[in-house]
């Protein structure tokens, strides 16, 4: 059994993944540190990836490497203010949630 | 599955995006599976799922139908590629018809046979469904029936213009005394790629565009009826890549076609001020009120039964014959030919203001009167 992961707190996590490497990070990379702890499909990943770009959440730039392009993520101001206010909501969220578990521990 | 084959699937499969978004969804898959190396490439493909799967997961995520600033869609590509096709084929001939006026010194008059390719603005909904709920006014809910979808629009929602930009079909209008609403059945269409929406201009549109994987189509089986109500159409705006238009007994205040592959006829048509740009098929009205009209014709001909009320009349046709009729005697209109062998200019009484001007380059040319 998982809980489902709505679309913000994806978002949260693909922002708090990025923000990880300040000098930016990959799509394959990003895919891969998720799906390691969550139980996600790995096709979920680049409209979340899009959608933050478009949000200017995040900028990309294209750089060489091993004699191709690679296109990296990284997270901008904006995106740090907006990860920001997604922990300190997800903080909040998860103790209202765990008061209706104390009992149960 | 192949990377080869992933990749091609998943481009086929994002055709209805606007092409910014396909390439960007297809470069990432690219560096993702480069990334990944050849030697996890099977496992990182089995692990995407299949690309249908990718795909959907990327179009759910697109924005609604009327986001207008999207850039131009494959779709309308597939409708510009007639235009680049015709084009080619029109600037040959509009190079012989300059050629021509240039060898008799003779004001030539500037032939635009087709527009070049318009700045696209649309992008497919995925569905009219879509479409519907996400125009800007509340447009009109279809009803499916078994052959297609139709519309009905209160007069209201159509006050100021109706247009049409289909990349196929036939479209026929049919005034009916009795109906108070106008109706837009289509028949035989792929309905996922209908999209109607009402702008804030006060303009109902409807269009149709398909990705430019898809076979060709049945041009023939899809057929737009439009039903309405006498008078009740203000200016009606025809953009049609392959298909021909019925006007039947239109009445309208201006009317605006464009056609690429397709002919247009009417019983009888009135209007302020009409526009015909015809690529490559002919014009056939039995009678034609207008004070103004426009018509270039690149092949087709032109065949008017009666003209009355002219006053502003312009008709150029490359290769193709003109038979006109007007209203009145030879001496109502200043009627001004040009033709391969000259042009010619006959005054009617003097100071007339009604002017009739026809050009044709490879056609015979026909004028005779009546009242």
């Amino acid at each position: 059994m998982s809980f489902p992961i709505s679309a913000a707190l994806l978002d949260a996590i693909v922002l708090s993944v990025v923000a990880q490497e300040p000098e930016g990070t990959y799509g394959y990379k990003i895919t891969q540190q998720i799906t390691h702890t969550l139980e996600l499909s790995e096709s979920t990943l680049y409209p979340v990836l899009r959608r933050l770009q478009k949000d200017q959440l995040l900028t990309v730039y294209d750089a060489p490497f091993n004699g191709r392009n690679r296109r990296y993520y990284q997270i901008t101001s904006a995106g740090r203010a907006q990860l920001a206010a997604y922990a300190q909501e997800w903080s909040r969220y998860r103790s209202s949630i765990d008061t209706f578990f104390r009992e149960v521990e | 599955m192949t990377r080869t084959a992933f990749l091609a699937a998943l481009e086929q499969l994002l055709a209805p995006l606007p092409e910014a978004e396909r390439k960007d969804a297809l470069s990432y898959y690219e560096d993702y599976l480069d990334t990944a190396g050849p030697e996890n490439e099977a496992r990182a493909i089995a692990e995407l799922g299949s690309p249908e799967e990718v795909a959907r997961k990327i179009l759910d995520e697109q924005p609604p139908a009327d986001s207008s600033a999207a850039p131009a869609s494959p779709a309308r590509k597939a409708h510009s590629r007639w235009r680049m096709v015709l084009g080619g084929g029109l600037a040959v001939l509009a190079v012989l018809v300059l050629f021509c006026f240039f060898f008799q010194h003779t004001k030539a008059t500037p032939v635009q046979p087709v527009e070049s390719i318009s700045p696209a603005s649309e992008i497919p909904a995925s569905s009219a469904e879509t479409a519907a709920e996400s125009a800007s006014t509340q447009p009109a809910v279809p009803v499916s029936t078994p052959d297609g979808l139709t519309f009905s629009l209160s007069a209201e929602m159509v006050s100021d213009k109706l247009s049409l930009k289909l990349d196929y079909g036939t479209i026929l209008f049919v005034v009916d005394p009795n109906v108070s609403d106008i109706t837009l059945q289509f028949d035989g269409f792929r309905t996922r790629y209908l999209t109607h929406s009402n702008k804030k201009d006060g303009t109902a549109e409807f269009s149709y565009h398909i990705p430019k994987y898809y076979a060709p189509p049945d041009v023939d089986g899809a057929v737009l009826t439009i039903t309405a109500p006498e008078n009740i159409l203000h200016e009606v705006d025809i953009d049609l890549a392959m298909g021909d238009v019925d006007l039947g007994t239109l009445s309208v205040e201006e009317l605006d076609l464009e056609l690429a592959m397709g002919s247009v006829s009417a019983d009888s048509l009135t209007v302020k001020d009409a526009d015909f740009n015809l690529a490559m098929g002919g014009c056939r009205i039995d009678h034609l009120t207008a004070p103004e009209f426009d018509a270039e014709i690149a092949v087709g001909d032109c065949t008017i039964g009666m003209l009355s009320g002219a006053r502003d009349v312009n008709i150029s046709v490359i290769t193709g014959d003109t038979d006109l009729t007007l209203e009145g005697s030879a001496s109502d209109y200043t009627l001004v030919t040009n033709e391969l062998k000259g042009t010619s200019i006959h005054n009617g009484k003097t100071n007339t203001s009604r002017k009739i001007s026809l050009d044709s380059v490879t056609g015979d040319l026909s004028i005779s009167y009546a009242n």
